[in-house]
């Protein structure tokens, strides 16, 4: 592919303009417009799982009619286990996008892949930062509160969406205990590496020792982050990357969001980096009548480290295993220390 | 060996390449090549570091497990299925854990990264 670019620039550009032309007959077809003309298209950036674009298009005819700002997202070349398909990430966009989470707007799926040459769909393109150092370093000295709350009222949104699904049905849900089931799969994964982790084989042992007894399943995001979501002056504007979605305890994505590991430049806000914990929990209850208890949220914070220290594994051997040689990839592997230290002092003796 | 070792060569390539190399580039190069600078400084801390550490750490693993491990990978391997059998729970023997791989961790980040160590 990389090859046929280099040593053929006429036949390649043929082919992006056939690959263009395919996506504007589908564009045409699904907005029954007239005439549709793709002005510019840009990759996006943070997309180390999956292909963005942003497309500025022209649409003449329909509905749509008029200057619009879409992007395109796509399969990559290698996708991480355990994460959802284009398709099955659709669906769960017009779930949440229904429930009243901010998200921006899906439109349509496409899955011939005659078209882009993956399976792809479009959706509205949402301006605002993403970055999780340039928000948490703009949190100021106290954070953001509207913000805090803000995105503690969109994840209890989503938390409202129960299981079963009929529209999610490609989602399990957990037999038992999200928690340990949870434990299980991160043994399980580790046990195909060669080498072993006792920090955090130890983190997953006081997770099983620790883990609660009862727990409520809602649908998660499962990477509700500083970094994954736009934000502007004004405050929440879209959550982004649902490509982890399931079924779960709702104390994961607050362990997630709130833990050590992901608050970039400012460990003192423990809400993301961005603001106070007190600030996105009312946000929260605002719309949840669930009570988090603080050992809840600590038990999943430990939890969120662990699931950090796996991924960061799984995006050293997509590296290593010569799929998707990687710098960024291979310097994720390096952060592991990191967050045993982070797992060790969570779980030691001083731990709550 | 044939002297400046490796990490003396990663250290001042990766020194010409943030002096002399960086300035030249176009913004949108800087984080590509910031990451190849830390890789660089990884690689060196590594090099420099990386054997007398290994050894540090099979000594601190060798007081937590029974039988005496060859290399430092069974070392790890056998204190981490012993961990998983629940050999480690009780209150004393966790603090003993954790206190060890505490160490042990703040000892690689030394090499993955010194500003974490706190």
């Amino acid at each position: 592919m990389i090859s046929s670019s280099t040593t053929c620039p006429a036949g390649d550009m043929l082919a992006v303009a056939t690959d263009e032309q395919r996506l504007v007959d589908f564009i045409r077809e699904q907005a029954t417009a007239t005439r549709v003309e793709i002005q510019a298209r840009k990759r996006l950036s943070g997309g180390a799982i999956q292909e963005n674009w942003l497309l500025e298009l022209l649409i003449e005819g329909g509905p749509w009619a008029g200057t619009r700002r879409w992007v395109l997202r796509s399969d990559a070349l290698s996708a991480l286990p355990a994460s959802l398909d284009r398709a099955q990430e659709f669906a769960v966009l017009q779930v949440a996008h229904q429930a009243g989470v901010k998200v921006p707007r899906p439109l349509w799926l496409c899955r011939d892949t005659q078209v882009h040459g993956r399976v792809f769909f479009l959706m509205e393109y949402v301006s605002g930062v993403a970055a999780g150092r340039v928000l948490s370093a703009g949190a100021g000295a106290q954070g953001r509160a509207r913000l805090a709350e803000q995105l503690g009222a969109n994840l209890a949104r989503l938390h409202q969406i129960r299981p079963p699904s009929a529209a999610l049905d490609f989602l399990p849900v957990p037999q038992r205990s999200p928690a340990l089931a949870t434990v299980d799969a991160y043994r399980r994964y580790l046990d195909t590496l060669d080498d072993a982790y006792p920090a955090l084989e130890w983190g997953l042992r006081w997770c099983e020792l620790h883990a609660p007894r009862d727990s409520r399943l809602c649908l998660l995001h499962r990477d509700y982050r500083t970094g994954n979501y736009l934000a502007s002056e004004q405050g929440l504007e879209a959550v982004l990357d649902w490509e982890f979605t399931g079924w779960g305890d709702p104390c994961e994505d607050l362990g997630w969001f709130t833990a050590p590991c992901w608050r970039f430049t400012r460990p003192d806000l423990e809400a993301g980096g961005v603001g106070q914990l007190a600030d996105f929990l009312r946000g929260y209850h605002q719309v949840s009548p669930l009570w988090v208890e603080p050992h809840q949220l600590h038990y999943w914070q430990v939890m969120a480290t662990l699931r950090w220290a796996v991924i960061a594994l799984q995006q050293g051997q997509r590296h290593l295993s010569g799929e998707e040689p990687s710098l960024e990839l291979a310097l994720t592997a390096r952060l592991l220390p990191e967050l045993e230290l982070d797992i060790l002092n969570m779980t030691g003796a001083d731990a709550p | 060996m044939t002297q400046p070792h490796a990490h003396q060569l990663l250290e001042i390539a990766r020194q010409t390449l943030l002096e002399q190399v960086l300035p030249a580039l176009p913004g949108e190069l800087r984080y590509p090549t910031l990451m190849i600078a830390n890789a660089m400084a990884i690689a060196a801390r590594e090099n420099r570091l990386g054997a007398v550490l290994g050894l540090q750490e099979q000594a601190h693993l060798a007081a937590l497990i029974d039988a005496p491990a060859p290399s430092l990978q069974e070392a790890r391997r056998q204190l981490a299925r012993a961990i998983r059998q629940g050999h480690h729970d009780t209150p004393h023997s966790a603090r003993t854990l954790v206190e060890t791989l505490r160490q042990v961790t703040l000892d690689r980040l030394t090499i993955s990264n010194p500003k974490a160590v706190r």
